[in-house]
């Protein structure tokens, strides 16, 4: 699968990276109990400093999403954490999202017909 | 003295030979590899056929060819004046033509980097990671072998045989030989005469060995328009590459191994089939990196490899990822006079070079400094060494 970081993107290294792997998580690009490269690799492919890749990688942890072992690594969660976490948070950003619908003017169906195309593109499956 | 001019002139034409081969791939060099460096400054794929691009490299092309056939016939006419010189000029004549490309390159670095700017060209700088390939273990699973296992087949093969022989041979055997291939010096055999050539086609198969796993240590610069194209490529161009190491290794262990029946003494070979040998075994070493560099391009740009439909699908992705503003400057700025890789952040020590399909070292790394500093020590103390020997026998 190809990782790629835009270095003049506004949007920070770490964020591109924890991006890529959850939208390859979501349209099976990146299988569960798949490896990952580690810390140390990923970041001399990329060029980019080792802490950068760590802070990914952590946040992923953290969300769920990569299980870290000392031996095999980084590798993808066999089985993602209960959806009830995620949801709240999802709420949240959704709330937001609308409202910014919303205010430019965006109708309900226009706003219901971009998260379709988004979940179709993410997710690989239409 | 015949035969020591016959040795002169040998020098001689294999120097010219090596000159001429050299300044060739040198002068076609910038219509070879990738179109997307000019001269060691990034520019877009699509400005490779812009006017003002074309005619840089033409000037590149023509002062190199002018060196060419300047160190040709200043080397042609130091030989006639003093054919002892010959040795001097091996030494020199490629060195010079090299010196000419580093003093032509920089200022057309200098011309690209403004032509850059005068035409806005702007080229994403994005940093790629292939992740299935992207840990060293699995990378050099991928390096074929077989050539390293069969050299060293042959050099166990050679020392068995030695070791055959070894009791039949006389008690004291001829040591050195002299310019007209007779006899000058002898000594006790010992054990030593049979290891002593596998051992050296030993060393030179590790030196391959070692610059093959280096290869696959190196980072790559893949194409910024076409990632997932390039590293496909790149895969297949390190699998053709080590072929071709495990090639000029396994030519390199015949010509040691070769030598073995003159160190055990059980035949002398004339000074024809000497000299003609070893012409041909070098010129055996130096057209495969010839023909690889013009078949696959730099770092394998050339190449069009079979594709898996999951690569496939990749590059479909790719090409419709929209990246944010791009800026004018991209990895340029890292590479200080288009030539020497200077960057703190990049933990890599090994990166694929600009120019020619060597790699680059980061100088900003510690143990890059160390290398480099090592590896000029050696340089210069070997052309010290041997430009007071030759000197010395002329």
């Amino acid at each position: 699968m190809l990782l790629s970081v835009d270095f003049e993107n506004e949007m920070p290294i770490y964020m591109q990276i924890y991006e890529q792997i959850v939208l390859a998580i979501s349209n099976g690009n990146l299988v569960p109990g798949e490896a990952l490269p580690s810390v140390r690799s990923l970041s001399a492919d990329i060029g980019v400093n080792i802490h950068t890749v760590n802070k990914s990688y952590a946040i992923l942890r953290d969300e769920g999403y990569l299980k870290m072992s000392h031996r095999s690594g980084a590798t993808v969660s066999m089985m993602m954490p209960d959806k009830s976490l995620i949801i709240a948070s999802m709420e949240d950003r959704l709330r937001q999202l609308s409202a910014q619908a919303a205010a430019h003017g965006i109708g309900h169906h226009e706003f219901v017909r971009m998260a379709e195309n988004a979940y179709i593109e993410a997710s690989g499956k239409s | 003295m015949e035969n020591l001019s016959e040795m002169y002139f040998f020098i001689f034409a294999l120097s010219e030979a090596i000159c001429l081969a050299t300044g060739i791939l040198l002068s076609i060099l910038p219509h070879i590899t990738r179109k997307s460096l000019l001269f060691g400054v990034r520019i877009p794929d699509a400005a490779k056929s812009d006017p003002g691009v074309i005619h840089l490299k033409r000037i590149y092309t023509s002062i190199m060819i002018g060196a060419t056939v300047w160190v040709l016939a200043a080397g042609a006419w130091l030989y006639f004046v003093r054919p002892d010189s010959a040795f001097l000029l091996s030494l020199y004549q490629p060195t010079i033509l090299l010196a000419a490309q580093l003093a032509v390159f920089i200022p057309l670095w200098k011309k690209s980097i403004k032509i850059k700017a005068d035409n806005g060209w702007k080229v994403h700088n994005i940093g790629t990671s292939q992740t299935a390939s992207a840990s060293v273990k699995g990378r050099l699973k991928e390096m074929p072998r077989g050539w390293y296992v069969i050299c060293t087949a042959l050099c166990v093969l050679a020392v068995i045989s030695g070791l055959a022989v070894y009791p039949s041979m006389p008690e004291t055997i001829v040591t050195h030989w002299n310019g007209n291939m007779e006899a000058d010096a002898w000594a006790a055999k010992s054990l030593m005469d049979v290891f002593f050539m596998p051992l050296i086609a030993f060393g030179m198969i590790l030196l391959m060995l070692g610059s093959n796993i280096i290869l696959y240590f190196t980072k790559l610069q893949v194409s910024l328009e076409n990632p997932v194209l390039s590293y496909a490529q790149h895969k297949l161009y390190r699998r053709m590459m080590s072929r071709m190491l495990g090639f000029i290794a396994l030519i390199m262990t015949l010509m040691f191994i070769l030598m073995m029946p003159m160190v055990l003494n059980l035949y002398a070979p004339s000074t024809a089939v000497m000299y003609t040998s070893i012409f041909v075994l070098t010129i055996l070493m130096i057209i495969p990196p010839v023909w690889l560099s013009v078949k696959a391009g730099q770092a394998g740009s050339r190449l069009k490899p079979v594709l898996s439909s999951q690569e496939e699908k990749e590059m479909k992705a790719f090409s419709t990822l929209s990246f944010g503003r791009a800026i004018d400057r991209g990895d340029d700025s890292f590479w200080k006079l288009g030539l020497f890789y200077y960057n703190k952040d990049d933990p890599s020590l090994f990166v694929e070079d600009r120019f020619g399909s060597n790699g680059g070292i980061n100088l900003a790394k510690a143990s890059g400094k160390i290398i480099v500093a090592v590896l000029a020590v050696f340089v210069l103390a070997a052309y010290g060494f041997s430009t007071v020997l030759f000197i010395t026998m002329m």
